[in-house]
């Protein structure tokens, strides 16, 4: 018995071996550059959360990333080679499974270039593995200044990109709306004390709300993982606050605090950041969202948009999902990372890298002139769209640009 | 003043679903001594059963939504114990592997329920007769008010059957003693179907309440933990104690969350268990019981 079991073991630690330990040594080294285009086909990747609560954001991606390779496989490909996508879910957990994600697509997949993720808990894992492999990856979504830039060295990340804008400015463009165009002289916050999106925007909300003149009223947290909030949003009413800013990170928070505001008879104004912006928040949350202020990069119900909606919504019926800006920001990083590859004229990751540093008047899916700054691998003067909630539908009433 | 008194009331309205959640726990305790981790996962497929009633075949009262929640509810639950309990406990395995196999329903379901359902959330729209009730100051919403005389309801009901009941008698003679009750002429397997059908009725109407107050989605379960705590404090096992301990937890997560922070909440929650395991190891109204899973 006690021979079998030492079989056993012996047997466990050698698969264990064969299997992790020597491909750890691979991962170290990374397999040569030109395996990745050395077949007739070259790889793009893309991961997120596929599974869990925030799939409503990702799940669209992926499936106008993949329209848009098909496309462009129908149109010839890329430098003459098919285009192949993969694709992972690191919705289970943002940390672990999106470095697995990411390892899995440079030494199995060979990726030639990441679009994606649409989040910053998904992104912020994964910055030095795209750096040492050199895979570039272009963010869609990803809003936290850290993706790009270092906080400690203040040095770009070499191999990071974005399409979206980032949170310094979309928290310094809801402050000063909250204080001088809608006149709120006080606001409290609330906002998921694990959550490394909710805490940086609200930080830049309330230092720019302090600088501007405004008074919080009252700060009060949750956990991610809460679905509870009217405790709170008692201890916020009896703050005599009548406005109330919610980073959320996905529109479920929003709906909650929305919903349970409601029960309890209490009445806000509502902020809240991109992250919550779906069809899915006014489904949810209905009546109690009406005059909700939320910011976005692009007007969905800009007419551009139309055919597009129309078409993914038809092919994607089944799946229960429609299109959304989410899978607007998709299209902008596959179409950056093409046009970066055809700047090039090569699948080479640093050669990618240097074309997607240059890209100066790109026309992208929402811009007609995109240009990345090459000092932070941001856009340049991206627009932050207001939008409020009236009569079941967003409707647009401001726009803000850093240049302006 | 004002600000305590309202959390009190919140408090007491999470405490009334922590305490219906905490008896289907303890009562699955009490007759088989293992924790059936799978009940989150009956609680989301119940909630999804309102949502079918009221979305799909459009009876937006609260009796059919409810009505829909039990049906499913009940039958997931005789289903779990059916196919993943009862062969276990044939082959006299250990409470051990009862509980590993209610962690792998739960997490079997939850995932079956996001391929199925996606985990959008769906709103489950039930119609209330009033929306808020205003004592001053003071806000109590309908949905408050309704799950926590629905849950009292409940409790008392389940009570009586078990106290005075001649199944209920049966049920207490299994919790007291399983073999013997069953060497006495009780038919063990006909009480724990009638013990996982209360249990899924429980989680029946704790889900609508919950689907009502939050949305119905795949991980809706998730908050079944805090009804685990809720049946530690008051006593695994113990009827009671497990309404008593529910009470107990909503009103204290509520006062951590609104005075303090709720960072400090699960922190408090925790320690609160640990605190009545040290010093009262059976809980506040638990019986003699040596072990716990």
């Amino acid at each position: 018995m006690r021979s079998r079991l030492f079989a056993l073991v012996t047997a466990m630690c050698t698969i264990t071996l064969v299997l992790f330990g020597f491909g750890g040594a691979a991962e170290a080294a990374y397999s040569p550059m030109a395996d990745r285009w050395s077949g007739d086909s070259v790889t793009i990747g893309f991961f997120g959360n596929m599974s869990a609560s925030g799939a409503f954001q990702d799940v669209p991606q992926r499936f106008a990333i993949a329209d848009y390779i098909e496309d462009l496989n129908a149109r010839g490909g890329l430098l003459g080679k098919k285009v192949k996508f993969v694709w992972y879910d690191a919705g289970r957990d943002a940390l672990t499974e999106s470095v697995t994600a990411v390892n899995k697509m440079v030494q199995q997949d060979k990726v030639v270039g990441i679009v994606g993720p649409g989040g910053s808990r998904y992104a912020l894992p994964v910055i030095s593995l795209c750096n040492d492999s050199k895979t570039p990856c272009i963010t869609i979504g990803a809003t936290n200044a850290k993706v790009t830039v270092n906080e400690d060295t203040g040095k770009v990340n070499p191999y990071m990109f974005r399409v979206s804008f980032i949170d310094p400015y979309q928290g310094s463009a809801l402050a000063n709306y909250a204080y001088k165009d809608l006149g709120f002289k006080k606001i409290a916050t609330i906002a998921a004390v694990d959550d490394l999106y909710a805490q940086g925007l609200l930080q830049y909300f309330v230092d720019e709300y302090k600088r501007l003149g405004g008074e919080i009223t009252t700060s009060l947290s949750y956990q991610s993982t809460d679905v509870e909030f009217r405790s709170q949003l008692s201890a916020i009413a009896d703050s005599g606050a009548t406005a109330l800013f919610a980073p959320a990170t996905e529109y479920k928070y929003a709906a909650f605090i929305a919903k349970q505001a409601e029960q309890l008879g209490l009445e806000f104004t509502y902020l809240f950041p991109e992250a919550v912006y779906s069809r899915e928040l006014l489904e949810n949350a209905g009546p109690q969202i009406e005059g909700a202020y939320v910011s976005i990069p692009m007007d969905e119900n800009d007419p551009r948009f139309d055919d597009f909606n129309k078409a993914f919504d038809a092919k994607h019926k089944s799946s229960g999902y429609k299109a959304n800006m989410y899978a607007y920001y998709a299209m902008d990083g596959v179409m950056l990372l093409e046009w970066a590859i055809k700047k090039a004229n090569s699948f080479d990751g640093e050669a990618i890298k240097n074309a997607l540093e240059t890209a100066k008047g790109v026309p992208l899916f929402t811009e007609p002139s995109f240009t990345i700054e090459p000092e932070t691998h941001n856009p340049h003067n991206k627009t932050v769209s207001i939008m409020r909630v009236e009569k079941g539908q967003y409707k647009l009433v401001a726009t803000f640009k850093p240049g302006d | 003043m004002n600000l305590f008194v309202q959390q009190v009331v919140t408090g007491l309205s999470i405490g009334g679903i922590y305490a219906l959640l905490a008896v289907g726990y303890a009562l699955i305790y009490s007759i088989f001594k293992f924790t059936n981790f799978a009940f989150g996962a009956i609680l989301m497929c119940a909630a999804y059963g309102a949502y079918f009633v009221t979305h799909t075949l459009k009876m937006t009262s609260l009796v059919s939504g409810l009505l829909g929640a039990v049906v499913i509810g009940v039958i997931v639950s005789l289903a779990t114990e059916l196919l993943a309990y009862r062969s276990l406990r044939r082959l006299k395995a250990s409470r051990l592997f009862l509980m590993i196999s209610a962690m792998g329903v739960n997490i079997f379901v939850q995932n079956l329920m996001t391929i199925m359902m996606s985990a959008n959330l769906r709103s489950l729209d039930i119609k209330m007769p009033f929306n808020v009730i205003r004592f001053g100051k003071i806000r109590i919403g309908s949905l408050d008010i309704f799950s926590l005389v629905i849950s009292l309801i409940v409790l008392g009901v389940l009570w009586i059957f078990i106290e005075k009941t001649k199944h209920g008698i049966a049920i207490r003679a299994s919790a007291h003693d399983t073999d013997t009750a069953g060497l006495m002429g009780i038919n063990v397997n006909k009480i724990s179907f009638i013990v996982f059908a209360i249990s899924g009725l429980t989680a029946a109407i704790s889900g609508t309440f919950m689907g009502m107050k939050y949305a119905v989605y795949p991980t809706l379960g998730a908050i079944s933990s805090k009804a685990f705590i809720s049946s530690v404090i008051g006593g695994l096992g113990s009827l009671p104690g497990a309404v008593l301990g529910g009470f107990i937890l909503g009103v204290l997560e509520t006062m951590i969350s609104g005075y303090i922070s709720s960072s400090f909440r699960d922190l408090f929650s925790f320690s609160v268990m640990i605190a009545v395991l040290v010093f009262l190891p059976n809980g506040i109204l638990g019986s003699g019981i040596n072990d716990k899973l």
